[in-house]
Protein backbone atom coordinates (compact mmCIF):
# COMPACT_ATOMS: atom_id res chain seq x y z
CA UNK A 1 0.00 0.00 0.00
CA UNK A 2 1.21 3.46 -0.77
CA UNK A 3 0.20 6.93 0.57
CA UNK A 4 -0.50 8.65 -2.62
CA UNK A 5 -2.43 12.01 -0.65
CA UNK A 6 1.22 12.32 0.89
CA UNK A 7 2.82 11.64 -2.11
CA UNK A 8 1.18 14.65 -4.00
CA UNK A 9 1.57 16.92 -1.25
CA UNK A 10 5.28 16.09 -1.15
CA UNK A 11 5.77 16.96 -4.84
CA UNK A 12 2.74 19.94 -5.32
CA UNK A 13 4.09 22.23 -2.06
CA UNK A 14 7.24 23.56 -3.78
CA UNK A 15 5.68 23.85 -6.88
CA UNK A 16 2.72 25.79 -4.94
CA UNK A 17 5.64 27.88 -3.44
CA UNK A 18 7.55 28.63 -6.74
CA UNK A 19 4.44 29.67 -7.94
CA UNK A 20 4.94 33.02 -5.98
CA UNK A 21 8.27 33.08 -8.35
CA UNK A 22 7.01 32.45 -11.52
CA UNK A 23 4.85 34.59 -14.11
CA UNK A 24 2.75 34.27 -17.39
CA UNK A 25 3.75 30.96 -19.12
CA UNK A 26 5.65 29.44 -16.28
CA UNK A 27 3.21 30.01 -13.78
CA UNK A 28 0.04 28.88 -15.99
CA UNK A 29 2.43 25.77 -16.68
CA UNK A 30 3.40 25.03 -12.87
CA UNK A 31 -0.64 25.80 -11.96
CA UNK A 32 -1.79 23.07 -14.25
CA UNK A 33 1.25 20.63 -13.35
CA UNK A 34 -0.29 20.19 -9.75
CA UNK A 35 -3.76 20.41 -11.27
CA UNK A 36 -2.87 17.42 -13.05
CA UNK A 37 -1.28 15.67 -10.13
CA UNK A 38 -4.97 16.44 -8.03
CA UNK A 39 -7.10 14.95 -10.82
CA UNK A 40 -4.86 12.08 -11.07
CA UNK A 41 -5.84 11.20 -7.30
CA UNK A 42 -9.29 12.32 -7.74
CA UNK A 43 -9.77 10.23 -11.16
CA UNK A 44 -8.35 6.70 -8.95
CA UNK A 45 -10.94 7.74 -6.53
CA UNK A 46 -13.69 8.26 -8.94
CA UNK A 47 -12.25 4.89 -10.47
CA UNK A 48 -12.38 2.87 -7.12
CA UNK A 49 -16.22 3.94 -6.62
CA UNK A 50 -16.97 2.94 -10.09
CA UNK A 51 -15.60 -0.28 -9.79
CA UNK A 52 -17.33 -0.82 -6.26
CA UNK A 53 -20.53 0.00 -8.09
CA UNK A 54 -20.52 -1.88 -11.15
CA UNK A 55 -18.74 -4.95 -9.11
CA UNK A 56 -16.25 -5.27 -11.54
CA UNK A 57 -12.63 -7.01 -11.52
CA UNK A 58 -9.88 -4.05 -11.30
CA UNK A 59 -8.33 -4.85 -14.55
CA UNK A 60 -11.21 -4.79 -16.38
CA UNK A 61 -11.91 -1.76 -14.65
CA UNK A 62 -8.65 0.21 -15.77
CA UNK A 63 -8.80 -1.45 -19.38
CA UNK A 64 -12.31 -0.63 -20.43
CA UNK A 65 -13.65 2.55 -18.04
CA UNK A 66 -10.80 3.95 -16.31
CA UNK A 67 -9.99 6.13 -20.08
CA UNK A 68 -13.52 7.98 -19.46
CA UNK A 69 -13.10 8.58 -16.16
CA UNK A 70 -10.22 9.98 -16.47
CA UNK A 71 -10.68 12.14 -19.70
CA UNK A 72 -13.65 13.84 -18.24
CA UNK A 73 -11.70 14.56 -15.14
CA UNK A 74 -9.25 16.11 -16.97
CA UNK A 75 -11.07 18.25 -19.45
CA UNK A 76 -13.16 19.89 -16.03
CA UNK A 77 -10.42 21.77 -14.64
CA UNK A 78 -9.53 23.01 -18.51
CA UNK A 79 -13.11 24.15 -18.79
CA UNK A 80 -13.08 25.96 -15.86
CA UNK A 81 -9.81 27.92 -16.48
CA UNK A 82 -11.66 28.63 -20.31
CA UNK A 83 -14.99 29.89 -19.08
CA UNK A 84 -13.60 31.68 -16.11
CA UNK A 85 -10.17 33.56 -17.53
CA UNK A 86 -10.98 33.27 -20.60
CA UNK A 87 -7.59 32.77 -22.13
CA UNK A 88 -6.53 33.51 -26.03
CA UNK A 89 -6.36 30.32 -27.62
CA UNK A 90 -2.24 29.90 -27.90
CA UNK A 91 -2.44 30.11 -23.85
CA UNK A 92 -4.91 27.11 -23.55
CA UNK A 93 -1.46 24.95 -24.96
CA UNK A 94 0.25 25.82 -22.44
CA UNK A 95 -2.14 24.29 -19.83
CA UNK A 96 -3.06 21.51 -21.38
CA UNK A 97 0.51 20.04 -21.76
CA UNK A 98 1.08 21.05 -17.66
CA UNK A 99 -2.38 19.28 -16.98
CA UNK A 100 -1.37 16.28 -18.92
CA UNK A 101 2.18 16.01 -18.08
CA UNK A 102 1.39 16.70 -14.20
CA UNK A 103 -1.23 13.90 -14.52
CA UNK A 104 1.26 11.32 -15.94
CA UNK A 105 4.01 12.23 -13.68
CA UNK A 106 1.75 11.50 -10.30
CA UNK A 107 0.56 8.23 -12.01
CA UNK A 108 3.96 7.35 -12.71
CA UNK A 109 4.97 8.06 -9.29
CA UNK A 110 2.40 5.91 -7.34
CA UNK A 111 3.56 2.82 -9.96
CA UNK A 112 6.66 2.93 -9.54
CA UNK A 113 6.62 2.75 -5.70
CA UNK A 114 4.50 0.11 -5.87
CA UNK A 115 6.53 -1.65 -8.37
CA UNK A 116 9.88 -0.88 -7.99
CA UNK A 117 11.98 0.85 -10.23
CA UNK A 118 15.04 -2.08 -10.93
CA UNK A 119 13.66 -3.12 -14.19
CA UNK A 120 14.53 -0.45 -17.49
CA UNK A 121 12.33 -1.64 -19.88
CA UNK A 122 9.56 -1.35 -17.03
CA UNK A 123 10.75 2.45 -16.86
CA UNK A 124 10.84 2.98 -20.38
CA UNK A 125 7.25 2.17 -21.16
CA UNK A 126 6.29 4.40 -17.91
CA UNK A 127 8.04 7.35 -19.13
CA UNK A 128 7.55 6.79 -23.09
CA UNK A 129 4.13 5.24 -23.65
CA UNK A 130 2.15 6.50 -20.33
CA UNK A 131 3.60 9.44 -20.00
CA UNK A 132 3.36 10.37 -23.67
CA UNK A 133 -0.44 9.38 -23.55
CA UNK A 134 -1.63 11.09 -20.78
CA UNK A 135 0.69 14.45 -23.01
CA UNK A 136 -1.46 13.63 -26.07
CA UNK A 137 -4.76 13.77 -24.29
CA UNK A 138 -3.91 16.37 -22.84
CA UNK A 139 -3.32 17.93 -26.30
CA UNK A 140 -6.23 16.53 -28.34
CA UNK A 141 -8.11 18.27 -25.87
CA UNK A 142 -6.53 21.69 -25.98
CA UNK A 143 -6.52 21.54 -30.00
CA UNK A 144 -10.19 20.82 -30.20
CA UNK A 145 -10.77 23.43 -27.11
CA UNK A 146 -8.56 26.16 -28.85
CA UNK A 147 -9.95 25.61 -31.98
CA UNK A 148 -13.72 26.13 -30.62
CA UNK A 149 -12.67 29.51 -28.82
CA UNK A 150 -10.90 30.94 -31.70
CA UNK A 151 -13.67 30.32 -34.24
CA UNK A 152 -16.09 31.53 -31.15
CA UNK A 153 -17.84 28.15 -31.60
CA UNK A 154 -17.54 26.94 -28.03
CA UNK A 155 -20.36 24.93 -27.09
CA UNK A 156 -21.51 21.74 -25.32
CA UNK A 157 -21.20 19.56 -28.63
CA UNK A 158 -17.82 20.90 -29.58
CA UNK A 159 -16.84 20.16 -25.72
CA UNK A 160 -18.09 16.60 -25.54
CA UNK A 161 -16.40 15.89 -29.27
CA UNK A 162 -13.24 16.61 -27.87
CA UNK A 163 -13.39 14.59 -24.79
CA UNK A 164 -14.70 11.75 -26.44
CA UNK A 165 -11.98 11.82 -28.94
CA UNK A 166 -9.31 12.07 -26.25
CA UNK A 167 -11.11 9.41 -24.40
CA UNK A 168 -10.65 7.12 -27.42
CA UNK A 169 -7.09 7.56 -27.73
CA UNK A 170 -6.90 7.08 -24.01
CA UNK A 171 -9.74 3.32 -24.69
CA UNK A 172 -7.09 2.81 -27.56
CA UNK A 173 -4.01 2.73 -25.64
CA UNK A 174 -5.14 0.63 -22.73
CA UNK A 175 -6.62 -1.95 -24.76
CA UNK A 176 -3.66 -2.53 -27.04
CA UNK A 177 -1.45 -2.59 -23.88
CA UNK A 178 -3.84 -4.89 -22.00
CA UNK A 179 -3.39 -8.10 -24.88
CA UNK A 180 0.10 -10.22 -26.11
CA UNK A 181 3.29 -9.14 -27.11
CA UNK A 182 2.35 -8.07 -30.69
CA UNK A 183 -0.71 -5.70 -29.33
CA UNK A 184 1.57 -4.23 -26.30
CA UNK A 185 4.12 -3.44 -28.83
CA UNK A 186 1.88 -1.66 -30.67
CA UNK A 187 0.07 0.10 -27.89
CA UNK A 188 3.67 1.11 -26.75
CA UNK A 189 4.76 2.87 -29.70
CA UNK A 190 0.97 4.42 -30.49
CA UNK A 191 1.11 7.41 -28.22
CA UNK A 192 4.63 8.47 -29.49
CA UNK A 193 3.61 7.73 -33.03
CA UNK A 194 0.32 10.47 -32.16
CA UNK A 195 2.94 12.74 -30.71
CA UNK A 196 5.20 12.65 -34.11
CA UNK A 197 1.86 13.52 -36.01
CA UNK A 198 0.27 15.96 -33.96
CA UNK A 199 4.02 18.10 -33.93
CA UNK A 200 3.80 19.55 -37.05
CA UNK A 201 0.13 20.49 -37.08
CA UNK A 202 0.17 22.06 -33.26
CA UNK A 203 3.21 23.97 -34.23
CA UNK A 204 1.53 25.26 -37.22
CA UNK A 205 -1.98 25.90 -34.99
CA UNK A 206 0.43 27.90 -32.27
CA UNK A 207 1.97 30.03 -34.98
CA UNK A 208 -1.61 30.47 -36.88
CA UNK A 209 -3.21 31.61 -33.45
CA UNK A 210 0.12 34.11 -32.54
CA UNK A 211 -0.17 35.47 -36.03
CA UNK A 212 -3.98 36.05 -35.68
CA UNK A 213 -4.88 36.94 -32.40
CA UNK B 1 -18.14 -15.81 -42.66
CA UNK B 2 -20.66 -13.23 -41.59
CA UNK B 3 -18.18 -12.33 -39.09
CA UNK B 4 -15.00 -12.41 -41.52
CA UNK B 5 -17.39 -9.86 -43.48
CA UNK B 6 -17.96 -7.43 -41.27
CA UNK B 7 -14.68 -7.38 -40.15
CA UNK B 8 -13.47 -7.25 -43.48
CA UNK B 9 -16.03 -4.23 -44.10
CA UNK B 10 -14.32 -2.22 -41.16
CA UNK B 11 -11.05 -2.09 -42.43
CA UNK B 12 -12.60 -0.91 -45.66
CA UNK B 13 -13.78 1.88 -43.77
CA UNK B 14 -10.79 2.58 -41.61
CA UNK B 15 -8.80 2.57 -45.34
CA UNK B 16 -11.62 5.13 -46.63
CA UNK B 17 -11.52 7.52 -43.52
CA UNK B 18 -7.73 7.91 -43.36
CA UNK B 19 -8.10 8.74 -47.25
CA UNK B 20 -10.77 11.26 -46.38
CA UNK B 21 -8.53 12.60 -43.59
CA UNK B 22 -5.71 13.06 -45.40
CA UNK B 23 -8.04 14.80 -48.11
CA UNK B 24 -9.40 17.32 -45.19
CA UNK B 25 -6.21 18.16 -44.21
CA UNK B 26 -4.82 18.86 -47.42
CA UNK B 27 -7.67 20.80 -47.88
CA UNK B 28 -7.03 22.99 -44.71
CA UNK B 29 -4.05 24.47 -46.14
CA UNK B 30 -6.07 26.10 -49.14
CA UNK B 31 -9.17 27.37 -46.63
CA UNK B 32 -7.06 27.86 -43.82
CA UNK B 33 -9.97 29.30 -41.64
CA UNK B 34 -12.87 27.09 -42.32
CA UNK B 35 -14.56 26.06 -39.55
CA UNK B 36 -16.81 23.58 -40.81
CA UNK B 37 -13.34 21.15 -42.31
CA UNK B 38 -11.73 21.90 -38.81
CA UNK B 39 -14.22 19.71 -36.98
CA UNK B 40 -15.64 17.90 -40.05
CA UNK B 41 -11.49 16.61 -39.42
CA UNK B 42 -12.24 16.00 -35.92
CA UNK B 43 -15.41 14.05 -36.51
CA UNK B 44 -13.26 11.99 -39.09
CA UNK B 45 -10.78 11.21 -36.77
CA UNK B 46 -13.17 10.53 -33.69
CA UNK B 47 -14.62 7.67 -36.03
CA UNK B 48 -11.33 6.68 -37.33
CA UNK B 49 -10.44 5.51 -33.60
CA UNK B 50 -13.83 4.14 -33.19
CA UNK B 51 -13.85 1.61 -35.64
CA UNK B 52 -9.82 0.93 -34.97
CA UNK B 53 -10.81 -0.04 -31.26
CA UNK B 54 -14.06 -1.91 -32.44
CA UNK B 55 -11.77 -3.76 -34.48
CA UNK B 56 -8.92 -4.34 -32.09
CA UNK B 57 -11.72 -5.50 -29.10
CA UNK B 58 -12.97 -8.13 -31.76
CA UNK B 59 -9.58 -9.38 -32.65
CA UNK B 60 -8.21 -9.20 -29.19
CA UNK B 61 -11.82 -10.18 -26.84
CA UNK B 62 -14.31 -11.92 -29.71
CA UNK B 63 -16.15 -12.68 -26.48
CA UNK B 64 -16.18 -9.69 -24.19
CA UNK B 65 -19.36 -7.68 -23.65
CA UNK B 66 -19.36 -4.30 -22.62
CA UNK B 67 -22.11 -2.26 -20.59
CA UNK B 68 -20.56 0.95 -22.08
CA UNK B 69 -17.44 1.11 -24.18
CA UNK B 70 -14.90 4.05 -25.23
CA UNK B 71 -16.17 3.48 -28.89
CA UNK B 72 -19.85 4.41 -27.81
CA UNK B 73 -18.56 7.56 -26.02
CA UNK B 74 -16.33 7.94 -29.71
CA UNK B 75 -19.79 7.34 -31.70
CA UNK B 76 -21.66 9.96 -29.41
CA UNK B 77 -18.69 12.61 -29.89
CA UNK B 78 -18.87 12.16 -33.80
CA UNK B 79 -22.65 12.09 -33.74
CA UNK B 80 -22.06 15.52 -31.91
CA UNK B 81 -19.40 17.31 -33.58
CA UNK B 82 -21.15 16.22 -36.83
CA UNK B 83 -24.23 18.15 -35.01
CA UNK B 84 -21.93 21.40 -34.23
CA UNK B 85 -20.91 21.21 -38.52
CA UNK B 86 -24.72 21.41 -39.58
CA UNK B 87 -25.51 23.87 -36.79
CA UNK B 88 -22.56 26.36 -37.76
CA UNK B 89 -24.21 25.61 -41.52
CA UNK B 90 -27.17 26.45 -40.33
CA UNK B 91 -26.55 29.91 -38.97
CA UNK B 92 -25.13 30.49 -42.75
CA UNK B 93 -28.75 30.92 -44.16
CA UNK B 94 -30.74 34.04 -42.62
CA UNK B 95 -34.05 32.33 -42.57
CA UNK B 96 -36.57 31.05 -39.49
CA UNK B 97 -35.97 27.82 -37.96
CA UNK B 98 -38.46 24.92 -38.22
CA UNK B 99 -39.75 24.23 -34.56
CA UNK B 100 -42.09 21.38 -36.12
CA UNK B 101 -39.16 19.56 -38.13
CA UNK B 102 -37.51 19.76 -34.28
CA UNK B 103 -40.49 18.05 -33.06
CA UNK B 104 -40.48 15.35 -35.74
CA UNK B 105 -36.77 14.50 -34.81
CA UNK B 106 -37.65 14.82 -30.91
CA UNK B 107 -40.29 11.90 -31.26
CA UNK B 108 -38.39 9.72 -33.85
CA UNK B 109 -35.29 9.71 -31.30
CA UNK B 110 -37.43 9.08 -28.11
CA UNK B 111 -39.39 6.24 -30.15
CA UNK B 112 -36.02 4.91 -31.27
CA UNK B 113 -34.47 4.58 -27.76
CA UNK B 114 -37.62 3.14 -26.54
CA UNK B 115 -36.92 0.45 -29.01
CA UNK B 116 -33.16 0.17 -28.33
CA UNK B 117 -34.17 0.30 -24.79
CA UNK B 118 -36.45 -3.09 -24.77
CA UNK B 119 -33.73 -4.87 -27.19
CA UNK B 120 -30.93 -4.96 -24.82
CA UNK B 121 -32.42 -3.43 -21.88
CA UNK B 122 -28.66 -0.99 -21.39
CA UNK B 123 -30.84 2.25 -20.67
CA UNK B 124 -27.66 4.50 -19.44
CA UNK B 125 -25.97 3.57 -22.96
CA UNK B 126 -29.17 3.81 -25.17
CA UNK B 127 -29.88 7.29 -23.39
CA UNK B 128 -26.79 8.49 -23.83
CA UNK B 129 -25.68 7.25 -27.44
CA UNK B 130 -29.58 8.80 -28.41
CA UNK B 131 -29.15 11.91 -26.87
CA UNK B 132 -26.30 12.70 -28.93
CA UNK B 133 -27.98 10.99 -32.32
CA UNK B 134 -31.19 12.91 -31.08
CA UNK B 135 -29.06 16.43 -31.32
CA UNK B 136 -27.52 15.64 -34.80
CA UNK B 137 -31.57 14.10 -36.06
CA UNK B 138 -32.97 17.70 -34.94
CA UNK B 139 -29.99 20.08 -36.77
CA UNK B 140 -30.47 17.88 -39.77
CA UNK B 141 -34.05 18.27 -40.04
CA UNK B 142 -33.85 21.79 -39.51
CA UNK B 143 -30.80 22.56 -42.33
CA UNK B 144 -32.95 20.38 -44.58
CA UNK B 145 -35.65 22.93 -44.04
CA UNK B 146 -33.40 26.10 -44.35
CA UNK B 147 -31.97 24.98 -46.91
CA UNK B 148 -34.96 23.80 -49.24
CA UNK B 149 -33.66 20.39 -49.85
CA UNK B 150 -36.40 18.42 -49.91
CA UNK B 151 -39.70 18.95 -51.67
CA UNK B 152 -42.94 18.43 -49.41
CA UNK B 153 -43.80 15.04 -50.96
CA UNK B 154 -40.25 14.07 -50.89
CA UNK B 155 -39.89 15.25 -46.69
CA UNK B 156 -43.59 13.35 -46.56
CA UNK B 157 -41.92 10.35 -47.89
CA UNK B 158 -39.17 10.86 -45.39
CA UNK B 159 -41.26 11.29 -42.05
CA UNK B 160 -43.71 8.29 -43.19
CA UNK B 161 -40.55 5.74 -44.29
CA UNK B 162 -39.12 6.42 -41.27
CA UNK B 163 -41.74 6.16 -38.78
CA UNK B 164 -43.11 3.70 -40.30
CA UNK B 165 -40.54 1.63 -40.34
CA UNK B 166 -40.26 1.96 -36.44
CA UNK B 167 -43.86 1.84 -35.91
CA UNK B 168 -43.11 -1.83 -37.79
CA UNK B 169 -40.14 -2.92 -35.54
CA UNK B 170 -43.09 -1.96 -32.27
CA UNK B 171 -45.67 -4.12 -34.09
CA UNK B 172 -43.07 -6.84 -34.49
CA UNK B 173 -43.09 -7.07 -30.62
CA UNK B 174 -45.87 -8.29 -30.39
CA UNK B 175 -47.32 -10.26 -33.34
CA UNK B 176 -46.37 -14.15 -33.71
CA UNK B 177 -43.07 -15.11 -35.12
CA UNK B 178 -43.91 -15.83 -38.27
CA UNK B 179 -45.87 -12.50 -39.38
CA UNK B 180 -42.56 -10.85 -37.41
CA UNK B 181 -40.49 -11.81 -40.11
CA UNK B 182 -42.26 -10.56 -42.92
CA UNK B 183 -42.80 -7.06 -40.48
CA UNK B 184 -38.93 -7.17 -40.50
CA UNK B 185 -38.65 -7.03 -44.54
CA UNK B 186 -41.11 -4.47 -44.36
CA UNK B 187 -39.34 -2.04 -42.09
CA UNK B 188 -36.06 -3.00 -43.62
CA UNK B 189 -37.33 -2.27 -47.30
CA UNK B 190 -38.57 1.30 -45.96
CA UNK B 191 -35.29 2.18 -44.13
CA UNK B 192 -33.52 1.12 -47.95
CA UNK B 193 -36.16 3.13 -49.50
CA UNK B 194 -35.78 6.34 -47.50
CA UNK B 195 -32.02 5.88 -47.80
CA UNK B 196 -31.82 5.69 -51.98
CA UNK B 197 -34.45 8.80 -52.38
CA UNK B 198 -32.26 11.15 -50.11
CA UNK B 199 -29.18 9.53 -51.59
CA UNK B 200 -30.04 10.08 -55.13
CA UNK B 201 -31.25 13.50 -54.66
CA UNK B 202 -27.72 14.21 -52.47
CA UNK B 203 -26.03 12.46 -55.39
CA UNK B 204 -27.97 14.70 -58.00
CA UNK B 205 -27.15 18.11 -55.65
CA UNK B 206 -23.31 16.94 -55.05
CA UNK B 207 -23.10 16.90 -58.67
CA UNK B 208 -24.90 20.25 -59.07
CA UNK B 209 -23.05 21.98 -56.98
CA UNK B 210 -19.64 20.61 -58.37
CA UNK B 211 -20.73 22.30 -61.78
CA UNK B 212 -22.10 25.09 -60.47
CA UNK B 213 -20.48 26.48 -57.50
CA UNK B 214 -23.17 28.12 -55.95
CA UNK B 215 -23.49 28.23 -52.72
CA UNK B 216 -27.13 27.40 -52.53
CA UNK B 217 -26.52 23.79 -54.37
CA UNK B 218 -23.41 23.57 -52.18
CA UNK B 219 -26.06 23.91 -49.15
CA UNK B 220 -28.10 21.43 -50.38
CA UNK B 221 -25.58 18.71 -51.11
CA UNK B 222 -24.26 19.57 -47.50
CA UNK B 223 -27.66 18.96 -46.53
CA UNK B 224 -28.56 16.01 -48.21
CA UNK B 225 -25.43 13.90 -47.35
CA UNK B 226 -25.52 14.31 -43.47
CA UNK B 227 -29.58 13.68 -44.01
CA UNK B 228 -27.78 10.18 -45.70
CA UNK B 229 -25.38 9.79 -42.44
CA UNK B 230 -28.47 10.39 -40.15
CA UNK B 231 -30.80 7.86 -42.23
CA UNK B 232 -28.13 4.92 -42.09
CA UNK B 233 -26.92 5.73 -38.27
CA UNK B 234 -30.72 5.27 -37.18
CA UNK B 235 -30.59 1.80 -40.04
CA UNK B 236 -27.49 0.19 -38.43
CA UNK B 237 -28.83 0.74 -34.40
CA UNK B 238 -32.25 -1.03 -35.84
CA UNK B 239 -31.07 -4.13 -38.03
CA UNK B 240 -29.34 -7.04 -37.58
CA UNK B 241 -27.45 -9.71 -40.01
CA UNK B 242 -27.43 -9.06 -43.27
CA UNK B 243 -29.38 -5.87 -43.21
CA UNK B 244 -26.82 -4.47 -40.34
CA UNK B 245 -23.65 -5.34 -43.04
CA UNK B 246 -25.10 -3.72 -46.16
CA UNK B 247 -26.38 -0.38 -44.05
CA UNK B 248 -22.11 -0.60 -42.72
CA UNK B 249 -20.94 -0.58 -46.39
CA UNK B 250 -23.81 2.18 -47.28
CA UNK B 251 -22.07 3.88 -44.21
CA UNK B 252 -18.47 3.61 -45.88
CA UNK B 253 -19.62 4.37 -49.60
CA UNK B 254 -21.39 7.87 -48.27
CA UNK B 255 -18.00 9.08 -46.48
CA UNK B 256 -16.65 10.57 -50.06
CA UNK B 257 -20.15 12.31 -50.39
CA UNK B 258 -19.83 13.91 -47.21
CA UNK B 259 -16.07 14.99 -47.87
CA UNK B 260 -16.91 16.45 -50.95
CA UNK B 261 -20.10 18.10 -49.35
CA UNK B 262 -17.90 19.45 -46.89
CA UNK B 263 -15.47 20.96 -49.21
CA UNK B 264 -18.09 22.37 -51.30
CA UNK B 265 -19.39 24.18 -48.67
CA UNK B 266 -16.35 25.20 -46.88
CA UNK B 267 -15.40 27.55 -50.16
CA UNK B 268 -18.41 29.80 -49.37
CA UNK B 269 -17.28 30.06 -46.04
CA UNK B 270 -15.39 32.97 -46.17
CA UNK B 271 -17.98 35.39 -48.12
CA UNK B 272 -20.54 34.13 -45.15
CA UNK B 273 -17.78 35.58 -42.56
CA UNK B 274 -17.24 38.79 -44.21
CA UNK B 275 -21.02 39.38 -45.16
CA UNK B 276 -21.75 38.36 -41.12
CA UNK B 277 -18.80 40.75 -40.28
CA UNK B 278 -19.75 43.75 -42.54
CA UNK B 279 -23.43 43.53 -40.95
CA UNK B 280 -22.05 43.95 -37.82
CA UNK B 281 -20.15 46.93 -38.65
CA UNK B 282 -23.11 48.40 -39.94
CA UNK B 283 -21.67 48.37 -43.74
CA UNK B 284 -25.08 47.11 -45.01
Amino acid sequence: MIYSENILICIALPLLIALLFTKSDTRRFISFFVTGMAVCLLSAYLSGFFKYLMKIETEEMAVFYSPIVEEIMKVLPLLFYVFVFEPKPGKLFTAGIGMGLGFATFENCCYILTSGASNISYIMVRGLAVGVMHLVCGLVLVIGLNTAIFFNVLSLPVVVGAISLSTVFHGLYNLLVSGGELSSNLGYAFPVIMALLLFIPCRRLLDHYNSTV
Amino acid sequence: MEYKLVVGANILQIFILIFAVTVSILRLKKYRNSVLLVFFIYGLVCWLLSDIYWLALDIMLPNKIISFGVNEIAEGGLFLLFASITRMTSKMIIKKRAPLYTLFGVCYILLNVALWIIWNGDILKDVLCGLALGIFICFVLNLLYLTDALKKSHMIFLFSGSFGAVFLQYLMLVMPKEYAKILDLISIILMFANFFLIGVLGLKAALTAKRERTKSESLKAFSLSFSLHVILSCNLYMTAGVAYFMNFVLVTIIIPLLLSSVILLSCFEKDTISAKNAVKEGAV
